[in-house]
């Protein structure tokens, strides 16, 4: 396992390298820069020169981006352009409710899938299944933007429950019962993407278990049918089933965006949008390298759980 | 030419012709890859060192237990598996090491029967078009005359014309062996190795294609490598048997000699561990082969066999018996005669 | 007599398809006795499995027993509640099912799936079951036991799982033993081995063995009676040596005359083997009459028209022919069928 694991991160280095270019070019090519974004138009082009002299943004393509990476490997990421703040700390900043976000979503999705792909695997056939079929199609097909507004109109606009968007209400204290109720709706949105996609999933990878012969083995010696179902075959089932939670955290990473949007929701999503549209490259850069090792974290974690999960499977 | 080929097959009638395929000391290893730089560490040795010849006409039968490399050396002589050490003719061409562009029209001479039809056959294709591709693959006869060739194919292996115009879930477990074996005599072979060709059909079934590919073979002088763990099927259809052990061939002999007379403990042990065909031999006193093989990455020193032989004595312990010569040829220090 | 231990009546099971409802078995009858071992032996589709499977009503989803009797010294299996059904699993009735790769929970240590066996039965504290464990696996000839018992399945190879099973399945020691082909995926140096360990067991503990084969070698090792079976209905069924000796369904001696065995000396080309002609009939396509008729050698025009019912000769020999049936009798029941 532990010679697995540094072949690994190993190679996860020049695969990081190799995306911090790729980013970097269609960064740059990308049309803009962020002086234009960031000034009155009508500023005289000299000093816009200045400007651009003083980011670094006339040196060649390969002294930016070599600037970059050495910073990197000095621990430096860099000053935001837009709010010359350290894009470190700015990160530092978000990353939190972000993390807030996404893993309520995973859990809640979790929670709601699992159970329900169980049983309508057990219930196979059933109007019971169908109707758990139809739910996941309703949640897989529904667009998040539409849903969170839909929710944001019902919950807020109508019975007045929950606020709108934001982590904490304004002008009070906060606290953590104001940010569960903050929370609640962008979840929720996240989380109804997750069970629509991983009922089907789940059921499949159940009915699959149910129909091996370790099963009946179980029976015949007398175990009674809820552990049949708890123990013998959700263990198995579980298999492929956390191949494909892992594989949501990235996912999730990317829905956010558009979720944190909609919610004024203070994570990296949000950050992403609006280093999008201020070219900040510093700060763009980051967040790449940041998604880029949750991918692999992510990925590498999903392995791991696996072999501990599973006693056929042995890294080497 | 300079290898050593042993005198063992040259006392049998049928092989006063020159042999068709012969292994010279052919090993075929599979590495195990083990550390940070996944570095072969060590390899699992499925054919260790076997040196054989097949000649024209014969069926050779290849015995023994899961994991003693008798499928493994199936593929080898067909160069689907590389070989690790020691060279393989086709008649009087090396091919070893060949190309594949060179090992191509090589190919329609030897051909492969799968225990599995269903896994060798594309779901999506008709029959008909199974049966005609691997002709135009290798233009062997002229488009115009394919279809007419298929349908004699058809007849050969007993299945309907109809048939060429379904696909092989549609048919039964025999029925879709037959097709694998029209498929392999498409490119008209001369040597065709059949791994476990019957162990996965009913009873019933089994005797209709063992009798089938005795029937080929007489009437298209086939020369065939039977792999088999059913005895019973390798007698019937054998003419010389070969028993394997850990990746070594331990015996080689024809077949009344083997299975009537064997000169290996571990043949001995083989046959009587077979069920008997009549309740009342029930109580013959019989020896149990007891433990199971080794792992073939880690070979016993010796003799392979000394530590589950009710006859191993010191010298099996230390000493690797090699193959005698003869007609019945046997790898053991103290054969049973 | 004695009452047997278990006794089968009229049993016919039903499989729910896309297609329809199939009759997988078609009442049959048969009995077991104490200390004795009986062989179903058939081909695919012949029902042996399913039959042995309705017994401890292990069917899965679409199996449906559509009629008949299970008594389990004396007692109605199939009128019994679920609950006490699942006490007699494994305490009464055991099974060792067909693959050993697949019959063992791949993601449980050998010892957590037999401690459950252990201890579902049986009172014992836990240092108790464990030693009891480990007596088991040594019984049933495990090398090494206490340490197989921290092993997953994947780590023993085909027979050692096979033992495993075994030990399962004798952990409460039963009286019936219900074996589905349990040294079908086995080389034959293992199959020995596991033959030899059911007999020592059997010898041991005087278990009655009801064994499912397709072997006829494996039923001429272990059986003291045969029941053939031959798409869903038994064609024959008599004691071992009557079996052996003469015979009498036409489908039997085809088995006979098609397996080769490795006592049969054979010269190149000569001595053919004879083959049963013809498929394996679908559940969905019997045909009409005997079901064996279109692969029968013996097939008379009655054999197409009426199906011959499964009848007493001398010895308690049953046969489902109508070859066996004197003439006047066929002639009563058809109602004047030429033949």
């Amino acid at each position: 396992m532990l010679p697995y694991l540094i072949r690994r991160l190993v190679i996860s280095v020049p695969v990081l390298l190799g995306i911090s270019i790729i980013s970097f070019v269609i960064m740059k090519l990308a049309p803009g820069n962020p002086v234009d974004m960031l000034i009155d138009p009508n500023t005289p082009p000299e000093l816009l020169q200045a400007k651009k002299e003083m980011l670094g943004l006339n040196s060649p393509f390969a002294v930016q981006y070599w600037r970059w990476l050495s910073g990197l490997l000095h621990g430096q990421l860099g000053y935001s352009f837009s709010s010359y703040a350290p894009v470190a700390h700015i990160i530092g900043e978000r990353i939190g409710p972000t993390i807030l976000l996404a893993f309520t979503a995973l859990l809640t999705g979790l929670l709601i899938s699992i159970p329900l792909g169980i049983a309508s695997a057990i219930r196979h056939n059933t109007a019971f299944d169908h109707t758990m079929t139809g739910f996941a199609f309703v949640g897989l097909s529904i667009p998040p933007f539409f849903l969170g507004l839909g929710l944001i109109y019902l919950f807020t606009l109508k019975v007045h429950w929950l606020p709108t968007g934001g982590m904490s209400t304004l002008g009070e204290a906060g606290g953590f019962g104001d940010t569960i109720r903050h929370l609640i709706l962008p979840a929720a949105v996240l989380a109804v993407g997750i069970v629509g996609k991983k009922i089907r999933y789940i059921r499949a990878s159940m009915l699959d278990v149910l129909g091996q012969e370790y099963l009946r083995t179980a029976r015949a010696k007398g175990v009674r049918e809820s552990f049949v179902i708890y123990k013998h075959a959700f263990r198995n089932a579980l298999l492929p089933i956390l191949t494909v939670f892992g594989t949501e955290i990235p996912v999730l990473l990317g829905g956010s965006i558009l979720v944190e949007q909609i919610f004024q929701w203070p994570g990296i999503g949000q950050l992403t949008m609006q280093s999008i549209l201020s070219r900040d490259y510093p700060t763009l850069m980051a967040l790449n390298l940041v998604a880029a090792i949750v991918v692999m974290i992510s990925n590498l974690l999903t392995d791991i759980l696996y072999s501990i999960a599973d006693p056929r499977i042995q890294y080497r | 030419m300079t290898h050593t080929t042993s005198n063992i097959n040259q006392l049998h009638p049928v092989h006063a012709s020159k042999p068709i395929m012969r292994l010279d000391h052919v090993s075929t290893y599979y590495p195990i890859r083990r550390g940070i730089l996944n570095r072969t560490k060590d390899y699992i040795r499925a054919v260790d060192s076997v040196t054989l010849n097949i000649y024209p006409g014969e069926t050779l039968g290849l015995v023994g237990e899961s994991g003693c490399g008798k499928s493994t050396i199936g593929r080898t002589m067909l160069r689907l598996e590389e070989t690790h050490e020691g060279r393989i003719w086709f008649e009087d061409e090396e091919i070893t090491r060949l190309s594949d562009r060179r090992m191509k029209p090589l190919r329609t001479q030897m051909q492969f029967i799968f225990q599995d039809p269903q896994a060798s056959l594309n779901p999506r294709q008709r029959v008909g078009d199974l049966l005609a591709e691997p002709m135009h693959a290798h233009r062997l006869i002229e488009k115009g005359a394919i279809a007419e060739e298929v349908d004699r194919l058809l007849e050969l292996v007993g299945l309907p014309r109809s048939s060429k115009e379904r696909f092989p879930h549609e048919f039964s477990g025999g029925q879709r062996q037959r097709i694998g074996i029209a498929r392999a005599l498409s490119v008209k072979p001369r040597l065709i190795v059949c791994d476990e060709p019957v162990s996965a059909l009913d009873v019933s079934i089994q005797a209709q294609i063992l009798n089938l590919l005795q029937d080929l073979q007489k009437e298209l002088g086939l020369t065939y490598v039977f792999i088999a763990h059913g005895l019973g099927a390798v007698r019937y259809i054998s003419s010389r048997i070969a028993v394997m052990y850990l990746g070594r061939i331990v015996e080689l002999a024809d077949k009344n000699s083997l299975f009537d007379a064997p000169r290996h403990p571990y043949t001995q042990l083989l046959l009587q561990a077979n069920p008997v065909h009549h309740p009342q031999l029930r109580s013959r006193p019989k020896t149990i082969l007891e433990g199971e093989a080794p792992n073939p990455a880690n070979p016993p020193q010796g003799c392979r066999f000394h530590p589950r032989c009710p006859y191993a004595q010191a010298r099996c312990r230390k000493e690797e018996p090699q193959l005698d010569g003869g007609a019945h040829a046997a790898a053991c220090h103290y054969p049973l005669w | 007599m004695t009452e047997p231990l278990l006794k089968i009546e009229r049993l016919s099971v039903g499989f729910r398809t896309d297609g329809g409802e199939l009759k997988a078995v078609d009442d049959l009858s048969l009995t077991v006795y104490e200390g004795e071992t009986v062989c179903i032996v058939g081909e695919s589709g012949s029902g042996k499995s399913v039959t042995s499977q309705s017994i401890l009503k292990l069917l899965g989803r679409n199996g449906i027993i559509q009629q008949g009797e299970i008594r389990y010294k004396g007692h109605n299996l199939l009128g019994t509640s679920e609950q006490e059904l699942r006490r007699m699993r494994g305490k009464d009735i055991s099974m060792i099912a067909q693959e050993p790769m697949t019959a063992l929970n791949p993601v449980f240590t050998i010892g957590n799936q037999l401690l459950e066996a252990i201890k579902l039965h049986s009172k014992r504290r836990r240092r108790e079951a464990r030693e009891y464990a480990v007596e088991l696996l040594r019984r049933v000839g495990i090398p090494r036991p206490e340490s197989i018992m921290n092993d997953y399945p994947h780590a023993l190879s085909g027979g050692m799982r096979q033992r495993v099973v075994i030990a399962m399945a004798i952990a409460s020691k039963p009286p019936l033993l219900i074996a589905d082909e349990p040294t079908t995926a086995l080389d034959v140096t293992v199959q020995a081995q596991i033959l030899q360990l059911l007999k020592k067991l059997q010898k041991d503990s005087g278990t009655s063995i009801l064994l499912i084969t397709h072997d006829l070698g494996v039923v001429a090792e272990m059986a003291d009676r045969v029941v053939v079976m031959y798409a869903g209905q038994i064609v024959e069924q008599a004691d071992v040596d009557a079996l052996f000796n003469r015979p009498l369904h036409p489908y039997t001696q085809g088995l006979m005359k098609a397996m080769p065995t490795i006592h049969t000396q054979t010269d190149e080309g000569e001595d053919r083997l004879i083959s049963i002609p013809g498929n394996v009939p679908m559940l969905n396509h019997l045909p009409q009459g005997c079901r064996f008729h279109p692969r029968c050698p013996y097939s008379q025009p009655i054999c197409r028209q009426a199906e011959p019912p499964l009848a007493a000769g001398n010895d308690k020999h049953l046969v489902r022919c109508w070859l066996t049936i004197p003439t006047e009798t066929i002639q009563q029941a058809a109602g004047g069928i030429a033949i």
